[in-house]
C-alpha cells in the first residue's frame, strides 16, 4: 500500500493537479455554501469542461468539488440555519445554536476540524478496502453482477426518502432511458425515433443538466425567495478547551458511522449525520443539552458526513456500482475519457487512483486553509439574492453544454429534461434514483443478456450460482421489509427533512 | 392536505397514469424492433421487461390514488416555466447564428424575468458582467473552439 500511496503522492503533487484540486475544493465550498446549487447540477455543469483536461485531473477536481461542497454546506448550515446541503441538515440543528450564543466561530471551526479529520481517515480506510474488494469483483459471473446491481439499485431505493414505489419507477425509467440508441450488440436503433442525436444515447451531461440544472430552478422558482439574513457575529474562530475534548470521541465515531453507510449505495451522506446525531444524543450522559448548542452535536455528523462522502468512492472504483448521483456522474465522467471503472483500475490506471486517493487527502488540507480564513468571503456570498443567482445558473448550463458538441438538439434536451424535473417534483417522484437507473441501466442489460445467451435463453441461470442467490434474496428482503409498515414509519421519521 | 381534494387531482393518480402510457408507449415502440428467429434474446426484451414492471407499478399507483386520494398536484406557475425554458430554447435557436455571447445575453435577459422580484436595470447590468466574465473565461482563457460572437463583418 505504501509504494501505492507514494505512486499518487507522485501523481497529486504535480503543479497542475494541485491547482486542480484547489479549484475543486474552491468551487465545491462555493456552491455547498450557496443554496439552491448543489454538487449535482454542479458537476454536471463542469462534466463537459474537463473533456480537455487530463482523466486524473478532471477526477481530482470533480471528487474536491463533492467534498468541498459538503464543508461549504455546513457554513450555511451554522451561520443561516438554512442547509447549503441537503447532508448538512443535523448541523443546522446543533450549529445554529451555538451561533445563537455567540460561538459560531468555534462551530465554524469543529465542523471544519471534524471534516478534517474524518477525510484523513476515511482517504485511508478507500487506500486500504477498495483493492481487496476490486479483487473478489474478478471473480463474479454475470448472473452475480446482475444481481450484484439490482441489490444497488434496491438498496438505493430503500434508502431514498419518499415513496418506494415511486423510487422504483424513477429507477426503471432511468434504466429505459439508457436503452436509447443504438444497440451495441445487434445494431438496432432503439428509441430514437429517427433523431440523429439520439443515435448515440442520452448524454448524462443532457440528462443531468436538464434535471438537476434547469429543472432545479424551475422548482426554486415555484418558492419565494425567503433567505434569512445572517445576524450573528462570527465571534472567536476557535473551539475552547472544553469543545475540543467534548468532540474528539464523537468525530471519530461519527467517522466510523459515515465510513460504513458511505459504502452502501443510496443517501449513505445523508443517513450518516443523522445516524451518528442520534448515536451521540442516546449514549450522552447529558442528552438534555442537545437542541441548545451541544458541540458533540456539530462534530459528529460533520465527520459521519464527510467520512461517507469520501468512502462512496469505494464501490465505484472497485466494483464499478456508483452508490449515489454524484458517484454516477462520476462514472460518467470516467468514460467518456475512456476508463472503465471496476477492478481493472487498480492495473490499469492505477496513477488514477491512487492520485485521486492522494488527492482527496491534499483537498482535505486545502479546504481546512480555505474554510477558515476565508469564511467572510463565503458569507458575503450568501448575499447574492437568487433572482440573479438562476440566471446565472442556467447561462453556465447553456454555454457548457453547447461548448461539447455544438449542437442545439443537446440545448432542447436539457430544457425537455427540465420539464421532466418539473413533473417529476410536481407528482412526487424523486429524480435521483432515475439518475442511478440511467447510469448502471447499461451494464444491468449487459449481464441481464450475456446470463440469458450463456444459458440459451434460460431463465434460471439468474439462479445458477450461490452467490447471485444469496444477494437477490437479500434484495428481496429488503424490499419486502421496506413496505412494512413499521420499518416505514422509521424510514420516514429518518428523512424527515423539516 | 392529504385526503380533502377531489380524487382526480391526486399526485398518485396522475403519476400512474403518465407511467402507465410510457411504459406502453416503450412497449409499442420495442414491438416494431425485427427480432430474428434464431436469437432468443433480442435487442427489445431487456427494454420490454423493463416496461412490463413500469406499468405494474404505475397500476399500483393508480390503485393507491383511486383508494387513499393522497396529496393533490399543484400545478406551476406558468410565468417561469414558460420564460426558463423559452431562454433555454432562445439559446438553442440563436447560438449556431449569432455567437454565444449574444445568446448568452438573451437566456439571461429572458430567464431573469420568470420571477416577480425582477429589477430590470440591475439584472441588465449583471447580464453585462457575466456575459463578459464568460467571453474572457471560455473564449481568452480555455480557448474553447466556439465562436462568441458571429455577426456580419465581425467573428470572435
Amino acid at each position: 500500500m505504501f509504494s501505492d500511496l507514494a505512486l499518487g503522492f507522485s501523481v497529486a503533487f504535480t503543479a497542475v493537479n494541485l491547482g486542480l484540486c484547489l479549484l475543486g475544493c474552491l468551487i465545491g465550498t462555493l456552491i455547498g455554501v450557496l443554496p439552491g446549487i448543489g454538487p449535482i447540477a454542479t458537476i454536471s455543469i463542469l462534466l463537459p469542461f474537463t473533456f480537455g483536461i487530463s482523466p486524473v485531473g478532471s477526477m481530482i477536481m470533480l471528487a474536491g468539488i463533492y467534498y468541498g461542497a459538503q464543508y461549504g454546506g455546513s457554513t450555511t448550515a451554522i451561520l443561516v440555519r438554512m442547509p447549503g446541503e441537503a447532508s448538512s441538515i443535523v448541523t443546522m440543528l446543533e450549529g445554529h445554536e451555538m451561533a445563537r450564543k455567540g460561538r459560531a466561530g468555534s462551530a465554524l471551526a469543529l465542523a471544519a476540524l471534524a471534516s478534517f479529520l474524518a477525510g484523513c481517515i476515511a482517504t485511508l480506510v478507500i487506500g486500504s478496502f477498495a483493492q481487496p474488494l476490486g479483487r473478489v469483483a474478478l471473480l463474479l459471473g454475470p448472473e452475480d453482477y446482475f444481481a450484484l446491481i439490482l441489490l444497488g439499485l434496491v438498496l438505493s431505493i430503500a434508502l431514498s426518502g419518499g415513496s418506494i414505489l415511486n423510487a422504483i419507477v424513477s429507477v426503471l425509467i432511468g434504466v429505459i432511458l439508457a436503452a436509447v440508441g443504438t444497440d451495441v450488440e445487434t445494431g438496432v436503433q432503439r428509441l430514437t425515433f429517427g433523431q440523429p442525436s439520439l443515435l448515440e444515447g442520452i448524454g448524462i451531461a443532457v440528462l443531468a443538466m436538464g434535471l438537476f440544472g434547469v429543472g432545479e430552478i424551475l422548482k426554486n422558482l415555484e418558492l419565494s425567495d425567503a433567505r434569512q439574513t445572517i445576524g450573528t457575529a462570527i465571534g472567536r474562530l476557535w473551539p475552547n478547551r472544553d469543545e475540543m475534548r467534548r468532540s474528539a470521541a464523537p468525530a471519530l465515531r461519527g467517522t466510523a458511522i459515515g465510513a460504513m453507510l458511505g459504502v452502501l449505495p443510496g443517501s449513505g451522506t445523508l443517513l450518516a449525520p443523522f445516524a451518528s446525531y442520534v448515536l451521540e444524543k442516546n449514549i450522552s450522559r447529558t442528552p438534555e443539552r442537545f437542541g441548545k448548542g451541544a458541540p458533540e452535536g456539530v462534530a459528529g455528523p460533520e465527520a459521519a458526513n464527510n467520512a461517507a462522502a469520501q468512502t462512496c468512492f469505494i464501490p465505484l472504483m472497485s466494483l464499478g456500482l456508483p452508490p449515489n448521483a454524484v458517484m454516477a456522474l462520476m462514472l460518467g465522467a470516467m468514460t467518456i475519457h475512456g476508463i472503465v471503472p471496476g477492478p481493472q483500475v487498480f492495473t490499469k490506471n492505477p496513477d488514477l487512483f491512487w492520485g485521486m486517493v492522494v488527492s482527496m487527502w491534499i483537498g482535505n488540507v486545502m479546504l481546512l486553509v480555505i474554510n477558515l480564513p476565508l469564511i467572510g468571503l463565503w458569507v458575503s456570498l450568501l448575499r447574492v439574492p437568487y433572482r440573479l443567482l438562476y440566471p446565472a445558473i442556467l447561462l453556465f448550463c447553456c454555454i457548457g453544454l453547447y461548448s461539447v458538441n455544438q449542437l442545439p438538439a443537446d440545448i432542447y434536451f436539457m430544457a425537455g429534461f427540465g420539464l421532466v424535473g418539473l413533473l417529476f417534483m410536481k407528482l412526487g417522484i424523486e429524480a435521483t434514483p432515475l439518475v442511478l437507473g440511467f447510469v448502471l441501466g447499461d451494464s444491468l442489460e449487459a449481464n441481464f443478456r450475456r446470463t440469458l445467451i450463456m444459458s440459451d435463453g434460460n431463465w434460471s441461470a439468474f439462479v445458477s450460482s450461490p452467490l447471485a442467490v444469496v444477494l437477490l434474496v437479500v434484495a428481496a428482503l429488503l424490499l419486502a421489509f421496506t413496505v412494512m409498515p413499521a420499518a416505514r414509519k422509521r424510514r420516514d421519521a429518518v428523512f424527515k427533512e423539516d | 392536505m392529504a385526503g380533502t381534494q377531489p380524487l382526480r387531482q391526486s399526485q398518485d393518480i396522475f403519476a400512474g397514469a403518465v407511467v402507465v402510457a410510457f411504459g406502453a408507449a416503450v412497449l409499442a415502440v420495442m414491438s416494431r424492433i425485427p427480432t430474428a428467429k434464431f436469437q432468443a434474446i433480442g435487442a427489445a426484451l431487456f427494454p420490454q421487461v423493463c416496461a412490463g414492471a413500469l406499468i405494474a407499478c404505475g397500476l399500483v399507483m393508480l390503485l393507491r390514488g383511486f383508494l387513499r386520494g393522497g396529496p393533490a398536484v399543484v400545478w406551476p406557475g406558468l410565468r417561469g416555466t414558460t420564460l426558463v425554458v423559452l431562454s433555454v430554447v432562445a439559446f438553442g435557436l440563436t447560438a449556431p447564428r449569432v455567437g454565444y455571447a449574444l445568446s448568452g445575453f438573451a437566456v439571461i435577459l429572458i430567464s431573469g424575468f420568470a420571477t416577480k422580484e425582477v429589477k430590470p436595470v440591475q439584472l441588465l447590468v449583471f447580464a453585462c458582467g457575466l456575459v463578459a466574465f464568460c467571453v474572457v473565461l471560455f473564449s481568452v482563457i480555455l480557448k474553447v473552439p466556439m465562436p462568441a460572437i458571429l455577426l456580419p463583418g465581425l467573428r470572435f
